[in-house]
């Protein structure tokens, strides 16, 4: 049900965004918090967990003591836990969820037959469809399985695998069949590492260590077609202490001449933080983003070419830059297809995606066919104007003081406010825009905010405004 | 300073998505700021020019009829055509780009445009990237008969003053002369939120995203003589020529003339003489060789008049369609004023005899009013298009066309699309375009928004509910009218650009109904009607069950039987009557002879209810009040000069032609003001003079002595039928067919309910309500089944007459060729079993599942959860021949293992094979799904819908049931909800301030418990409600398996939903 309908039908309701990311991180630290129970515990989809009791319900006092406990414990923690325990995967996961408030819980030893009879179809891990068809055919229970010729069965299915799925999921469930489990924390896809049997503890080394480790990784990163864009390098200390540097990349990169070359700046900076102490023994080099390769590359030929060669040096100078003064400190512009001057381009970081804003500039130069200053004043600065009634030019004007003698000018440009917006704020005006050049010969860009007269003047005397100059 | 400015370029909202204005709008300002002329000239069309015509007429402004051409090779053309040969061609130049594109394109080349050249003035508009064109415009002027003008346009981009020099220069060296326009896309900047928000539709972008799609400001309006001259200062010379092209052009609409087909006319006659032989012939058959001396009177003064204006023409044109309608056994019938003509009636075209009903032909014709004749021809639905290609055949495509319908922006999909592009997420917009019921005009009402769960005080939403209703009533796009066909002596395409159609094999042209009723063009309406599908249906049962052959014109009338079953309301699938409203009227209006019925059919409408003139003629009929006829007082006139036109309805205005009537009668309207009140009222247009005309009609009613209260009265009629005009002929054919489909019912109870079915879509009511009124009337129903049944609904021999057995088209989504195949297939031997059936008819595995599921293989010996186990397995094709000895032993095995697990199934419960009859028929035999809850209701003190009926007026008593239909009639004060039972239906009225209460449970409801009062009056029940609850939840805990789940599902929230189309139980997931 949409969330609009849902508030349509109960108004008070509360609601909040979904945190599909945030959830699975939490049933995962729930997972580690298991591990009082088991040595090996796991999450189960979306809402469960694995728990292997094997050998461990004694320490609780058997078997019901033990999920009795887990649910205390859970409850303490804020938790509403169900629990089932069977000697198969599918059998636990089918009781903790299905089995009724009367019904046991845990399968005895042999018994995972009767214990499954009773419990509905969906208790199998199967999909809805699947569900359905089986509710469909009056087969509600898993019991009602058991007596159907298993060949038969399967034929009803519109797909093979699907009518497989059924089957194994009940042989699963019986124990006729095996279930791995996956294990708990996945560990970082690239990543290299060096020993060595005496300590460094020379940083001259370090960029001849770091590029080894860096043509390991390569490999790894071309077999998934990757490219690194945010790197890690660490060095673990013989005194159990650990240095590290991270750093990003303007786009996704393999070579490790260019990495050196970053890492080299970095080593460069006096107070560049990374401190070897009395010698480190291990170090690890790994990719901790990356982007697939490919897409950040231009087409192989002819101006394109060019042109991503370009892109590509481009990019390998603002990693230097960025390298030695800070990621924050290198920006570009960047085009926002907007009329209004001041939006027309944002300033941004410079590891951002490149591609499309060469066709960006080209489209606002279309629509704007009149020259603007490349850089804009921060904020619009009030002039003093002479011009002429409605719409004139200015013939003298007084900034920051001074009186200009306008001596040639072109214009008005009009640009109405995006009326859209909410929060226009002062300058909701429609504002006329000249180019103008005084008589010696500086060109400036200045605006009248509102119209003399038409329909579209407002209220307020209109008003002129500096906002930039021209090379 | 000035000597006056015409604009040349300007965009209607005719080109859709783009222009920002009206027509109307745009002629209204150019009038107002002074311009000269006004050119209108939309994109590739001339689909808006008569509108543009009609509002210039009015406002005394010259409008300059052109298109705008964007030719294949990128370049734009504006064409204005100096005289009426040169429109002929341009409208040529267009049907042929039409012709040759997809439906709304128009494929054009430089070529195609110095074919047609001649008399044209053409405008180059140049194109962003000024590169190429100079080469172009040198083409132009030197293969045009004349250089072409250069439009010149001056829109605060900051260059243009360069941007002129450059034009003015690029003029000089090519030879063509420089024009000032405005390049217009609205009439005046407040515009321009609306034409950006329609850049973003266009493109399908968020606003907020559209970047340089939109423009940077708002420039693109129409300015005034002297800001243009200010503007274009030192280009004195293109702004003195826009004065003089509005010189040359001065071509207007108003030549078009039009001149009838003659092909119905055979050599050697006259088309006067043809049709005179025809009327004689008719009548003689109308009336059995004895022609009564006052038909004789009335045909020979139709004849006359229409001799005087040379209407003959038309009527054999008509005459022919009808003619060949019947000689392929469509049934036919007139509808509208047209019943008004005895001529009519002898040529067979329309059903009611006028002089029997005292209708005057000078309503249909009138010599005064200078507009052609407008005959409307229903057709049956389904043969509908035999019609039309026949009328293709007949006259060519040259000569006819289907007239337009100019699809607009409405209510519901103007929140929609501007929502979108202001960047609300679809359940915003759709929660929106949810709560409309109707359509509101001005603005959408606070509690609209807030039952959406929005905020409106929120002022973006605000603007985007603001910019939704400016976008109302814009066009959206054009289609093909259901079938008004306009016919042409000379080529149509010189007269209007027709286009293709979607559908293949139709053209149409790119004028609406009113278009060509506002040019005089002659048009005739084939229309279809499902009614007269199931009536030509149910004849043709009679004809083969029972050998009973009738016709329109020879159902037996004034039949006491018939008339008994319609005041006791029993009028499911009756045409017309059937409605929940016209049912809780006919108990009280009881009608007893024909002229009953035609006033039955015009009184439940907006007019009669909008001018509150319902319930006074039935407090007159049931002679509860004296009948009084008003009139002025003594001193202005005749007091009993409404008595001629208020007699036959008790003094109380019913009809559209009375209320017009009065407007000329009593409030003096001249026939120009009666005119204008007809126009104003016909057309969605933006209001504005109307209440000019209410204040003139009421005023003058009062001034002559009228009371107040009866001419507010007779205004808001007339208001009510602006929406939906009624004439008493309209009614009076109408009524025909009701008197026809309510004698079937009556006599042949069975017959009728199969063709009603078989006839479907059509009519008000779902075929579950359709074959429990018929099983009320003493038929037995019998089950869809693949033995028995064909595919559509038909009777069997029973005991006592016939039974209807339900065809396999009541099985949801299967297709008819899997039912023609089936059939086949059984015509050649029956079946022995299911593989057998798969085998012989090959229809698809699906197919087979969906009759499975439908319950239609019992008579082969399985039942529903039988048959659908058996049907999945069989889904692999039939063995080759040559694996079909090595399958069997694998074939054995398999059957005994199959018999097993055949026997392994659980039995479904009764409850769950309705839910799932429900579910894939729409409707079930075995019982009614609230049968299974009566113990349960019981309990709580619930009446059966049999037992409410039977409590006294205003008992408090409670009932439960399906909702079969929600209705909120007008916006207004009351919610309709019916629910059904398996004794009955009760209606419950729901006041508004009741529904705030409890408006989730009905809105969303699939059982409801409704607590009230019961109001018993004059055999019509309603329950006014007081308490209500949502039970839909205990039709799941009473079922078990799938039906459980499926019962539980909530239904949609959405407003008006056609109560045929409604489901009691949501489709199952699977099966569709």
């Amino acid at each position: 049900m949409p969330l609009t309908d849902a508030k349509a039908r109960l108004p008070a309701l509360a609601h909040e965004p979904a945190d599909l990311a945030g959830d699975s991180a939490a049933l995962h630290r729930l997972a580690a918090w298991c591990l009082r129970y088991s040595p090996f515990t796991a999450a189960d989809g979306g809402d469960g967990l694995l728990i292997d009791a094997t050998g461990c319900a004694h320490l609780f006092g058997g078997e019901e003591a033990m999920l009795i406990r887990i649910e205390r414990d859970a409850a303490k923690a804020g938790f509403t836990a169900r629990t089932g325990m069977a000697e198969t995967l599918g059998a636990a996961h089918a009781l903790a969820r299905f089995a009724g408030e009367r019904e046991s819980r845990i399968a005895p030893p042999g018994g995972l037959r009767e214990s499954l009879e009773g419990l509905p179809v969906e208790a199998l891990r199967l999909d809805e469809k699947t569900v359905l068809l089986l509710r469909r055919l009056g087969l509600e229970r898993i019991g009602a399985l058991y007596a159907l010729p298993r060949r038969a069965l399967a034929r009803r299915f519109r797909s093979k695998a699907a009518g497989e799925a059924v089957m194994r999921r009940l042989d699963q469930a019986l124990g006729h069949e095996g279930e791995a489990v996956s294990p708990l924390h996945p560990t970082p896809a690239f990543r290299v590492s060096a020993g060595f049997a005496e300590p460094v503890t020379e940083e001259d080394f370090l960029p001849e260590i770091f590029r080894r480790l860096a043509e390991d990784l390569k490999p790894l990163l071309e077999r998934e077609g990757e490219g690194g864009t945010r790197w890690g390098f660490r060095a673990l200390r013989v005194d159990g202490g650990a240095a590290s540097f991270t750093f990003r990349t303007a786009a996704p990169v393999r070579e490790s001449g260019h990495l050196v070359r970053l890492f080299r700046e970095r080593l460069g900076q006096p107070d560049h933080g990374f401190d070897l102490g009395p010698g480190a023994e291990h170090f690890l080099l790994s990719a901790e983003e990356t982007a697939p390769f490919d897409a950040a590359q231009s087409a192989f030929a002819g101006r394109d070419h060019e042109k991503g060669e370009e892109t590509a040096r481009l990019a390998a100078l603002a990693d230097r830059l960025m390298a030695r003064f800070g990621e924050t400190r290198v920006k570009r512009q960047e085009p926002c297809p907007s009329h209004i001057p001041e939006r027309a381009a944002s300033v941004k970081g410079f590891s951002h995606e490149m591609r499309g804003r060469e066709a960006g500039w080209q489209a606002a130069r279309v629509h704007a066919p009149s020259q603007r200053p490349l850089r804009l004043l921060p904020r619009p600065e009030p002039i003093e104007v002479m011009a002429e009634v409605p719409d004139g030019p200015p013939l003298r004007f007084r900034f920051r003081k001074a009186m200009h003698q306008v001596a040639r000018a072109e214009g008005p440009e009009r640009i109405t406010p995006e009326w859209w917006r909410l929060e226009n704020g002062v300058f909701d005006e429609i504002r006329d825009y000249y180019r103008i050049e005084d008589v010696s010969g500086r060109r400036y860009w200045v605006f009248r905010a509102g119209l003399y007269e038409g329909p579209q003047a407002g209220d307020r005397v209109p008003s002129w405004f500096m906002h930039g100059f021209f090379a | 300073m000035t000597d006056g400015y015409a604009e040349l370029q300007a965009l209607s909202n005719f080109s859709f998505l783009e222009g920002g204005s009206h027509a109307e709008e745009l002629v209204n300002q150019a009038k107002a700021l002074g311009l000269a002329a006004l050119g209108i000239a939309d994109r590739n069309t001339l689909a808006g020019v008569v509108r543009a015509h009609v509002a210039a007429k009015e406002a005394g402004l010259q409008l300059i009829v052109g298109a705008r051409l964007d030719l294949m090779e990128g370049i734009s053309l504006v064409l204005y055509p100096e005289d009426r040969a040169a429109y002929g061609r341009l409208s040529t130049l267009l049907t042929i780009g039409k012709g040759r594109a997809e439906k709304g394109a128009c494929h054009l080349w430089l070529e195609d445009v110095y074919q047609h050249a001649g008399g044209q003035v053409v405008i180059a508009l140049p194109p962003p990237e000024e590169a190429a064109f100079e080469t172009q415009l040198e083409e132009l002027c030197r293969r045009l008969p004349e250089p072409p003008y250069l439009a010149a346009s001056y829109l605060h981009k900051g260059d243009d003053r360069a941007y002129l020099a450059r034009l003015a220069d690029l003029a000089a060296r090519t030879g063509a002369k420089l024009l000032a326009v405005n390049d217009v896309l609205y009439h005046a900047p407040a515009r321009r939120p609306l034409a950006d928000v329609l850049a973003c539709i266009r493109e399908g972008v968020k606003i907020s995203e559209a970047g340089f799609l939109l423009e940077a400001n708002a420039e693109r309006h129409l300015k005034s003589p002297a800001e243009m001259a200010r503007l274009f200062k030192g280009y004195e010379d293109a702004l003195a020529r826009t004065l003089e092209i509005a010189a040359r052009c001065r071509f207007s609409l108003d030549e078009l003339k039009y001149e009838y087909p003659d092909e119905p006319v055979p050599e050697g006659k006259t088309p006067q003489q043809h049709l005179e032989d025809l009327v004689r012939q008719g009548a003689a058959w109308r009336y059995h060789g004895k022609v009564p001396e006052k038909v004789e009177a009335t045909l020979a003064r139709e004849l006359a008049l229409i001799a005087r204006r040379d209407y003959a023409p038309y009527f054999l044109t008509v005459h022919d369609i009808v003619e060949f309608a019947r000689a392929e056994n469509i049934l036919a019938q007139g509808r509208g004023s047209a019943a008004n003509s005895a001529v009519c009636y002898c040529l067979g075209i329309t059903a009611v005899d006028p002089v029997e009903m005292d209708l005057l032909f000078d309503r249909f014709i009138s010599e005064k009013r200078n507009e052609p004749p407008d005959i409307d021809v229903d057709f049956e639905h389904e043969r509908r298009e035999e019609v039309i290609q026949y009328i293709y055949r007949r006259y060519g495509r040259m000569r006819a066309g289907i007239a337009a319908t100019v699809i607009s922006y409405r209510a519901r999909s103007a929140v929609r699309e501007v929502g979108k592009a202001m960047g609300l997420t679809e359940d915003v917009t759709g929660a929106l375009a949810g709560t409309v019921w109707g359509s509101w005009t001005d603005r959408m009402p606070d509690e609209r928004v807030k039952e959406a769960g929005l905020d409106p005080a929120d002022p973006y939403l605000r603007r985007t509910l603001e910019l939704a209703r400016e976008l109302m009533g814009f066009p959206r796009h054009l289609s093909q009218h259901v079938g008004g066909f306009v016919l042409s002596r000379g080529p149509l395409c010189e007269t209007v650009p027709i286009g293709n159609a979607a559908m293949e094999d139709r053209t149409f042209v790119e004028w609406d109904k009113d278009d060509l009723d506002a040019l005089g063009l002659m048009k005739v309406d084939v229309l279809g009607l499902g009614m007269l599908t199931c009536i030509r249906k149910c004849f043709g049962i009679l004809e083969t069950q029972y050998g009973r052959k009738l016709t329109l014109a020879d159902v037996p009338g004034d039949d006491a039987g018939v008339y008994d079953m319609i005041c006791d309301a029993d009028t499911i699938g009756v045409f017309q009557i059937e409605s929940r409203a016209q049912m809780s009227m006919l108990p009280r209006l009881r009608p007893r002879t024909f002229y009953d019925l035609v006033i039955e059919v015009a009184i439940v409408r907006p007019g009669p209810i909008q001018g509150d003139m319902v319930h006074p003629y039935l407090r007159r009929r049931q002679e509860l009040e004296d009948v009084r006829i008003e009139g002025p007082s003594p001193e202005h006139g005749d007091p009993d000069e409404l008595r001629r036109i208020l007699n036959r309805t008790l003094g109380v205005p019913l009809f559209q032609e009375q209320a017009m009537k009065i407007a000329i009668v009593a409030a003096e309207f001249t026939g120009d003001e009666a005119n204008q009140l007809r126009h104003a009222m016909a057309t969605f247009r933006r209001r504005g003079n109307i209440d000019k005309l209410r204040d003139r009609f009421v005023g003058r009613m009062i001034e002559r002595g009228y009371p107040p209260d009866f001419a507010e009265r007779c205004f808001n009629q007339i208001e009510g039928f602006g929406e939906y005009g009624f004439p008493e002929s309209h009614a009076a054919s109408f009524a025909k067919l009701v008197y026809v489909s309510a004698w079937l019912k009556h006599h042949y109870p069975a017959a009728f309910a199969a063709a009603l079915m078989n006839a479907q879509p059509m009519g008000f009511y779902a075929p579950a309500q359709i074959v429990s009124c018929a099983k009320e009337h003493g038929v037995e129903v019998r089950p869809a089944d693949v033995v028995h049944s064909d595919w559509d609904n038909k009777l069997e021999p029973a005991k006592r007459g016939y039974a209807l057995r339900l065809g396999l088209r009541q099985v949801d989504g299967l297709a008819e060729e899997a039912g023609a195949a089936l059939m086949a297939a059984r015509e050649e031997e029956p079946f022995k079993d299911m593989r057998d059936l798969k085998d012989r008819a090959g229809i698809s595995a699906l197919a087979l599942e969906k009759l499975a599921a439908a319950d239609a293989f019992r008579a082969l010996g399985r039942d529903r959860r039988e048959a659908l186990w058996e049907a999945r397995a069989l889904k692999r094709e039939k063995p080759l021949p040559l694996f079909a000895h090595a399958g069997a032993a694998e074939e054995g095995e398999r059957s005994t293992e199959e018999a097993e697990a055949r026997a392994a199934l659980p039995a479904m419960p009764l409850a769950e094979h309705v839910v799932a009859d429900y579910q894939t028929l729409r409707l079930s035999l075995k019982a009614h799904p609230v049968s299974f809850l009566r113990g349960a209701f019981r309990e709580r003190g619930v009446f059966s819908a049999a037992e409410a009926k039977a409590a006294k007026d205003g008992a408090r008593l409670a009932v439960s049931g399906v909702v079969l239909i929600r209705q909120r009639p007008g916006g207004g004060k009351a919610i309709f909800v019916t629910l059904e039972d398996e004794t009955g239906i009760v209606n419950c009225v729901i006041w508004a301030s009741t529904f705030e209460r409890y408006r989730r449970e009905v809105m969303s409801g699939r059982i409801l418990y409704v607590k009230g009062r019961l109001q018993s009056h004059q055999g019509v029940i309603h329950l006014v409600a007081e308490h209500i609850e949502d039970w839909s939840a205990m039709l799941g805990t009473l079922m078990a398996g799938p039906a459980q789940d499926e019962a539980k599902r909530t239904a949609p929230e959405s407003g008006a939903r056609h109560p045929r189309n409604v489901r009691v139980i949501p489709k199952s997931r699977d099966f569709h």
